[in-house]
């Protein structure tokens, strides 16, 4: 871990990753491939936890939203309109257009 | 708290940046970090802390399975805190069992962490100082 860099920056570059990581990772669940939703859930819950964490609510909220329907049994059809906003969201934190809560109170 | 060294374990580096960064302001805390289970272990049996805070998903331990190895390393006294998603889930039974004395969730603010260990440190710094 390289702790001269800055996290909040480091984490606005994460996010654009993550983007990227979670249009794949839907673009798996679609072809049908195993083990693609275990996959997704767990991304889902990194996700909501770790954004939260540096205070992008709704990055947050939208992921854990969208895991509870990739986890929910029996399992739901998933359509391209469930992942927009969280992508959307991304796109947004990543460029800065979402602010991040203070890390202090 | 000044003084005190807690070791933070956790597999995603994002939240290892965020809480070695922050928590030394927010908790007067140096933050000595691990992202698996087996480095956590080898780090307790080089270096004193004061308080541990774990994920609970680990890429090569069960945070249950590795909290209870830290008491059986460390003893009983010395403050084990899980930060994680799996608050609501079987997850915090199973850690509580294990020896865990609380289970923050994941996610909460910097401040909510350094405000959730703060009375653990206070009460380790007491029993050691009393030992």
């Amino acid at each position: 871990m390289n702790e001269r860099i800055d996290p909040y920056v480091a984490y606005r570059l994460q996010l654009l990753q993550d983007g990227q990581a979670l249009r794949s990772l839907w673009e798996r669940l679609g072809q049908g491939e195993p083990d693609a939703r275990d996959r997704l859930g767990r991304f889902l819950h990194r996700l909501h936890g770790t954004s939260g964490t540096y205070g992008y609510e709704r990055v947050s909220e939208l992921a854990q939203e969208l895991r509870e329907r990739v986890a929910a049994k029996p399992p739901r059809i998933l359509d391209e309109s469930m992942v927009e906003p969280l992508l959307a969201a991304l796109l947004e934190a990543s460029l800065g257009q979402q602010a991040a809560e203070p890390a202090a109170p | 708290m000044q003084g005190k060294r807690i070791l933070y374990v956790d597999d995603d580096e994002a939240m290892l940046r965020i809480v070695a960064a922050t928590l030394p302001r927010l908790a007067g805390v140096e933050v000595v970090t691990a992202a698996t289970g087996s480095h956590a272990l080898a780090l307790l049996g080089e270096t004193r802390f004061d308080l541990i805070l774990l994920d609970y998903e680990l890429p090569d331990y069960d945070g249950a399975d590795l909290c209870a190895e830290i008491r059986v390393r460390v003893g009983a006294l010395i403050p084990v805190v899980f930060l994680s998603g799996h608050e609501d889930g079987p997850q915090r039974h199973a850690g509580l069992a294990a020896g865990a004395n609380a289970f923050l969730p994941k996610p909460s603010p910097p401040a909510a962490i350094a405000a959730g260990i703060a009375p653990l440190l206070r009460t380790h710094a007491t029993v050691e100082a009393l030992r």
